[in-house]
């Protein structure tokens, strides 16, 4: 039950949480197959050091980007988000 | 009548005598028993048979480390509750337990002869045979086995008892109230921190309730009893009693479940703490030696504890065979207390080479130092080969413990991460350490939390000597079993096979001997069995290690975990705002995932195909209206409004103007078609767009991402307004002419308000001739049923309003209320899309005969990915229709498309899968729709539509996929 | 010494004194024709079949940890082929053919029980699409069947038919051969028959990295120094990643905790395998007597094998919906392990860029039922033959030329799969 650090909202509970999976960068929606595929099929992974996407579905209603030790579930410093519309 | 039970002392109230029935037999018990307890004090011993060889068992001990003595229970309801230890049992007042896996009694169980046998049952001796005749062991030997496993009877009557599940947070969760606990709290109280201490007992205190100390100058009760005045006093302090921790997650967060919770049976609580204190105290070692299973050999702190809690004399006759001299001492003092006689101590050099008595205990031989053999009579054994610290919840999160050689046990570490551990459950032995300790890690705790900081030290302090005189661990041997795991009937006979043929990890070694994996969870077992491996093997207790620890920490109730959320309640059903009006209008609804949908409206006593039949005619033929709320809409706005929906949609939409609207698709960013809806302009920079019902939160979640984290530079606003709008669709011939009598405040003719346009307005709302309000609308000309349809959205609390006036104006007009059966139809007739059939999350929109609506002219998301070769290959699934060959024959659902008919036996390779099958109303026939391997070169081909499970086989023909109105000039009158 | 109840009363004589090592120790040699990274259920497998299929015995068999302690040791272990695309049931069907005989032709009891497997379907949409895979399984020659409410009451008298349930049910698919399988024991048994036949299995021992040279793999650099070879196969499941991305070759895939939990054991109380709400729950009871459930993954990518309790309350809660009794017994053990998800949810088996080296990995939660069928393919495979046709469709190249086999159709995200 992980305690996840919403910058918005606090820790909070991640049965409030939508997940995102690993922060993915799309490239242009120009660019050639070969880079989506690189960017969609095969992220960089930091198992150490994992940026995730979660939605504070239940919360704030924004996306945040975390850090994450995938192994000890550890959260590392607070990113600040893009603060988008919505 | 109570024959061992002590005339004086005990904590227990001999007021309140609570009668109870055991295998039959009615007995009498005091309030504060347990019923092992009870049990022992009318001097029945024999409570239980062992799971493979049935022996004999008794009461070894008087916690939830009880290997033993199994009992069922029947609850309040008469419902059977199996496998509950006689040592966690509460005693109430016609409590009715009886013995299990017996038969048919305990104390004559025909299962018996199965210790004759016990040399061919040896570890795992299953996998060795039962193999021949093939096919025998799932018909034959399997059905054997399973009658003999499994411990109680589970009845398959519903359980109807209630539960709850809460939450609870607090700075410091200190688990366990033992004198490590209650002296931590103490240590709290005096720092005003918000502390919660959980103790699975029904009193707070753990052994100091009735533990003597060795110091007499400190009775333990005495300091308990000033310990709690303290604590209950205190505010800021928590006490949950019967509540047991079970298990220790992320975060500091942990899983208690509390018991007898009246009114309800037990509360499953999620308790969040910022520190973790582990005072759970330490579990007493059994010895082993051959035939050291019988009813009467027990754990020589739990002998005490029967003895000055209880007061009850668990034996006449008692021997010692205890390797520390104080817990000697103390076993000692507690019997010349009882009254019981002390027939015999083993000293240091001898050993136990077996022991004898069926039902109960009658003697122990020893061999002496000089080799000589020596017997005592006894019917009580107190045994004890040193502590283990209940450390498991710290293993919970993976922590790997040492093994300790002083103390021959597990040991934790002193802090790790959230928790700390004090007192016996960190190695320490003595009453007023203990005291020392639990007040020090409080403190270490209230120290962290006041400077927000982690100490993560992970060293062992130097911990007093739990033994005073570690001796080396006696081997004894002997010719009868020698049991390591008492539930599972593991001996230790079995570990040397085990590691003989090879199962030498640990965690081979328990799943081969099956060692630790009863009830009991190991609590007995694991520490032993480390030592006894590090003899058969020759290794370092370090070198083997131990299995992972997992929550539960014991046993825990499935009807508490689930707690109130059951039936209904497990996950909301949503309701459009049409659910009530509907309900009067005879409505026949269904559930699916999480909505209420209106399915059909059955007149009179119509059934369900008569109702279908009759709504698809109506709508083909005069007007209907559904309710289409269900539907996700999105307000887009902003200078970037319209950049956006292009990115995020494969159509070509850059000319949309205001008034208009298109039908879009949305691809996942690999290219996959994912959901299909409409996109409207309402003005400049103002949109809205809907999603399919299936799709409406993983759509909205996806534009706030895309918004949010990868395009945070277009100016765009977007609202969720779902829930804002009522829509319900008029659809048919005689749509407009309805439309009109709703009295919109714009033109509506073809040319005004053209198909594939929104227009906003307001609605004349005179009802019965009585002015209400006018009515806000927004009208979309669109069809999924494609008929002239308009999709009337007002907002929600107008729902009624709208229906009842549209059913009451449209009465005329033949207006008829259709369901999501009808809609389904109709659709396809037109070969429209639908989410899970022929949107499959596999499909491209190529694939769907759509490939005009993907835009060669910009990106979007997925268009890179659409590129892949293979996704655009001939061989892929295509969409096309399907008509019986004969005109009349009916095509069977969810058939395959193969080359020859059905025939048992053969195996073909299907060319592709139907997606919907039904007879249309409209054209009179069976019609299919179908994904077919390069369907779309296929037309007027000839297939077998087959459906072996119903044995039928049709020949079809392959044509489109839209049957009615190809050209969709009806949307058009 | 061949296992049987002669054997088992003769030995019991002896006081089980002479049994053998289920795997002959040996010393590792410096070079082997197939190196098979990872010692469980398809790696083992592989290995026997080379043997016994091939007559090839010069394998080494290695693994980090012991026997079959990865995901082959944390199962349900189910067995069951109703999968509606063709390339997922065709191994699973495979498999179940092989599973049928295994025991006898292992002489090692897998305990395999086909006491049939329900798939509940909760609203007649759903039972449609249930009837296509089950059409699908009966066109590739297993049988299977749909059941209506009244032929379920009927089998599973326990089983909850009120309508008025939250997810009231509908009817359900039915695989007769389906069932469960003792996991633990095939591990065991590949490796004894393997081991006996030549072929070394070293435990407690981790291959630290790949040699690779030109495109070409040559061995593995171990914990006891390297050992080249002819070919090898990396079957690691989640640990599969790290080593090949190494050698350059980046998988498609994340790691998934799953769990699983058990009841104490009670007498028989369920005959069959049932499934609810398309996985989110699912139940069998063990030859021990405990029930087995399971449910859907944790949800977010973890490698901590330990899991998330709320996901135990949600199986638990829908568990209790299909047996109302489930609340009276009380929860025994639980475990936890990752689950290595590719991007369509499906295994990645095959060849690689890099010459001579072979992969399997990406079964997420779904590998154990197709064990023996891939072990059959991969030897096929590593003698030098072609690619088997039942392991085309799982090429790794399939993410970049589109041609995804994703059984749910979730799309490219391995925590929903």
């Amino acid at each position: 039950m992980l305690l996840i650090p919403c910058p918005h909202c606090g820790e909070r509970d991640e049965n409030e949480f939508d997940y995102g999976g690993p922060a993915i960068d799309f490239p242009e929606l120009s660019a050639n197959t070969a880079e989506w595929h690189r960017a969609v099929h095969l992220p960089d992974l930091d198992e150490c050091n994992l940026e995730e996407f979660w939605f504070h579905a239940a919360g704030c209603g924004c996306w945040i980007k975390t850090q994450r030790n995938i192994k000890t579930h550890e959260f590392q410093v607070f990113e600040q988000p893009n603060r988008g519309q919505s | 009548m109570q024959t061992r039970r002590l005339e004086h002392g005990g904590n227990i109230d001999r007021q309140l005598p609570l009668y109870f029935t055991f295998n039959g037999q009615r007995l009498q018990g005091y309030y504060g028993d347990t019923l092992a307890a009870a049990l022992l004090a009318n001097n029945i011993s024999l409570v239980a048979r062992s799971i493979k060889f049935h022996r004999p068992r008794g009461i070894m001990s008087a916690g939830l480390e009880e290997s033993n003595a199994l009992v069922t229970c029947l609850d309040s309801n008469g419902v059977l509750v199996p496998n509950l230890k006689a040592t966690e049992v509460q005693l109430e007042l016609d409590l009715v337990a009886r013995s299990q896996n017996c038969w048919p009694r305990v104390d004559f169980d025909m299962a018996a002869f199965l210790q004759l046998g016990s040399a061919l049952l040896s570890a795992g001796f299953y996998y060795k045979t039962f193999m021949w005749p093939k096919n025998w062991w799932h018909h034959c030997y399997e059905k054997i086995i399973r009658r003999a496993a499994g411990q109680g009877h589970a009845s398959t009557k519903a359980d109807l008892k209630t539960y709850d599940s809460r939450r609870r947070q607090c700075e410091l969760l200190i688990i366990g109230s033992g004198p490590t606990g209650l002296a931590a709290a103490l240590a709290a109280v005096e720092n005003n921190i918000s502390v919660i201490i959980a103790e699975q007992d029904h009193q707070l205190g753990g052994s100091s309730i009735w533990e003597q100390t060795d110091n007499e100058s400190t009775s333990s009760d005495t300091w308990r009893k000033q310990a709690l005045a303290v604590i209950e006093e205190n505010p800021k302090i928590t006490v949950m009693t019967n509540c047991l921790v079970f298990g220790q997650y992320d975060h500091g967060a942990v899983m208690a479940v509390e018991r007898n919770a009246r009114p309800v049976d037990s509360i499953s609580w999620r308790i969040r703490a910022k520190r973790i204190l582990l005072a759970t105290g330490a579990t007493e070692k059994p010895l082993i030696f051959s035939d050291n299973d019988r009813p009467g050999i027990m754990l020589a702190a739990s002998v005490r504890q029967y003895i000055y809690r209880y007061a009850v004399k668990p034996g006449k006759h008692a021997m010692l065979a205890i390797k520390d001299t104080t817990e000697r001492k103390l076993t000692r003092k507690a019997l010349l207390h009882a009254g019981i006689e002390i027939a015999g101590e083993l000293q240091d050099g001898e050993h136990i080479s077996g022991t004898q008595g069926r039902s109960r205990l009658r003697k122990v031989n020893i061999i002496d130092s000089n080799g000589n053999i020596k017997n005592v009579n006894c019917d009580l054994l107190c045994v004890s080969a040193g502590w283990s610290p209940n450390a498991q919840l710290l293993g919970q999160l993976g922590v790997k413990l040492d093994y300790d050689s002083d103390h021959q046990s597990l040991m934790p570490l002193q802090q790790m991460g959230l928790q700390l551990c004090a007192g016996a459950a960190r190695g320490l032995g003595q009453f007023s350490d203990c005291i020392q300790d639990g007040k020090q890690q409080a403190l270490n705790a209230i120290a962290q939390l006041q400077s927000n900081q982690l100490q993560s030290s992970q060293s062992h302090h130097e911990l007093a000597k739990i033994s005073d005189s570690p001796s080396k661990l006696t081997l004894h041997q002997g010719q009868g079993p020698a049991f390591v795991d008492h539930q599972n009937d593991v001996l230790r006979f079995d570990l040397e096979l085990a590691v003989r043929e090879g199962y030498e990890h640990v965690e081979l070694v328990k799943r081969y001997t099956t060692l630790g994996m009863g009830t009991d969870q190991g609590k007995t077992s694991w520490v032993n069995a480390i030592a006894e491996l590090e003899r058969i093997t020759e290794r370092s207790a370090s070198e083997i290690g131990h299995t992972s620890f997992r929550p539960p920490y014991s046993p825990i109730s499935i009807g508490a975990l689930i707690g109130a959320e059951v039936g209904q309640h497990m996950a909301p059903t949503r309701q459009t705002p049409f659910h009530r009006v509907f309900t009067q209008f005879g409505c026949v609804f269904q559930t699916s995932g999480n909505w209420s949908y209106s399915r059909y409206f059955p007149l009179a006593d119509e059934t369900m195909e008569q109702a279908i039949q009759r709504e698809a005619h109506a709508v083909r033929n005069q007007v209907g209206c559904i309710d289409m709320s269900t539907l996700g809409k999105v307000d887009v706005k902003g200078t970037d409004a319209l950049e956006f929906l292009s990115r995020i949609y494969c159509n070509n939409i850059e000319q949309i103007e205001p008034g208009r609207l298109r039908y879009v698709l949305m691809l996942r960013e690999d290219g996959i078609l994912w959901d299909d809806g409409t996109v409207a302009q309402l003005s400049v920079d103002h949109f809205l767009v809907t999603m399919t019902t299936a799709n409406s939160s993983s759509v909205w979640r996806w534009m706030n991402r895309l918004l949010q984290m990868h395009w945070p530079d277009l100016d765009v606003q977007i609202t969720l307004v779902s829930d804002h709008w009522a829509s319900l669709a008029i659809a048919g011939p005689n749509a407009r002419t309805l439309l009109q009598k709703l009295n919109p405040n714009f033109a509506i003719d073809q040319e005004s308000f053209p198909f594939a346009s929104v227009r906003e307005g307001l609605l004349d709302s005179k009802f019965d001739g009585e002015f209400v309000s006018k009515v806000p609308c927004r009208i979309f000309s669109v069809s999924f049923s494609g008929e002239l349809s308009y999709e009337i959205n007002v907002p929600a609390n107008y729902a009624h309003w709208l229906f009842e006036t549209v059913m009451e104006r449209g009465e005329a007009n033949g207006i008829t209320a259709y369901g999501l059966e009808t809609l389904d139809l109709l659709r396809i007739e037109k070969g429209h899309l639908s989410v899970g059939t022929e949107m499959d999350g596999r499909t491209t929109p190529m694939d769907l005969g759509l490939r005009k609506m993907v835009s060669t002219k910009k990106s979007f998301i997925g268009s890179s990915l659409l590129q892949r070769p293979a996704l655009d290959e001939s061989s892929r699934p295509q969409l096309i229709g399907l008509t019986p060959s004969d005109g009349k024959t009916a095509i069977p659902v969810a058939a395959m498309l193969c080359n020859q008919p059905w025939q048992q036996g053969v195996i073909q390779v299907s060319q592709g899968i139907l997606t919907a099958s039904i007879f249309s109303p409209g054209l009179k026939q069976p019609i299919a729709l179908a994904l077919l391997k390069n369907g779309q070169q296929r037309h007027n081909e000839r297939l077998w539509a087959v459906s072996p499970i119903t044995q039928q086989s049709t020949e079809v023909t392959v044509g489109p996929s839209c049957f009615y109105d190809p050209k969709g000039e009806r949307v058009h009158d | 010494m061949r296992y049987s109840i002669l054997s088992l009363a003769t030995q019991a004589f002896h006081n089980h004194q002479h049994w053998p090592q289920i795997v002959t120790p040996e010393k590792l040699k410096s070079h082997y024709n197939i190196i098979i990274v990872g010692a469980g259920g398809h790696g083992l497998a592989t290995a026997y079949y080379l043997s016994r299929n091939h007559g090839i015995n010069d394998v080494l068999v290695i693994d980090s940890g012991w026997l079959g302690g990865g995901n082959t040791a944390r199962n349900t272990a189910i067995v069951r082929s109703d999968y509606l695309l063709p390339a997922s049931f065709a191994l699973k069907h495979f498999a179940l053919e092989l599973w049928d005989s295994l025991s006898q032709e292992l002489n090692f009891n897998l305990m395999y029980s086909p006491r049939g497997y329900v798939d509940l379907a909760h609203s007649d949409g759903e039972l449609e699409h249930f009837m296509l895979r089950a059409n699908a399984m009966c066109l590739g020659g297993a049988s299977a069947s749909i059941l209506t409410r009244r032929a379920l009451a009927e089998k599973i008298p326990s089983l909850n038919l009120d309508k008025q349930s939250r997810f009231p049910i509908s009817g359900a698919l039915f695989q007769a051969e389906g069932g469960v399988v003792r996991h633990d024991a095939v591990a065991w048994g590949f490796a004894r028959k393997a081991s006996d036949s030549g072929i070394h299995i070293q435990q407690n021992c981790a291959v630290k990295s790949l040699q690779v040279d030109n495109g070409r793999v040559s061995g593995v650099v171990t914990a006891q120094g390297a050992i080249s070879a002819d070919r090898i196969l990396v079957a690691a499941a989640g640990g599969s990643a790290g080593l090949m991305a190494d050698a350059g070759v980046k998988l498609p895939m994340q790691p998934i905790n799953v769990q699983a939990f058990v009841t104490e054991p009670v007498k028989p109380v369920l005959d069959h395998v049932v499934n609810y709400n398309a996985g989110l729950s699912y139940i069998s009871q063990s030859d021990k007597g405990e029930l087995v459930l399971g449910g859907a993954t944790d949800g977010y990518l973890s490698t901590a094998r330990r899991g998330s309790f709320a996901r135990i309350e949600d199986t638990l809660q829908r568990a209790a919906q299909m047996f109302p009794y489930l609340p009276n017994l009380r929860l025994m053990r639980h475990w936890s392990g990752t689950a290595d998800i590719p991007m369509d949810g499906n295994a990645i088996v095959g060849k690689t860029e890099i010459e001579n080296l072979f992969i399997d990995c990406g079964w997420g939660y779904a590998g154990f039922k197709a064990t023996p069928a891939v072990g059959w393919k991969l030897a096929e495979l590593l003698s030098g033959g072609q690619l088997p046709e039942m392991l085309e469709p799982f090429a790794l190249s399939r993410f970049a030329e589109g041609r995804l086999i994703d059984d749910a159709g979730i799309g490219p995200y391995p925590w929903l799969h």
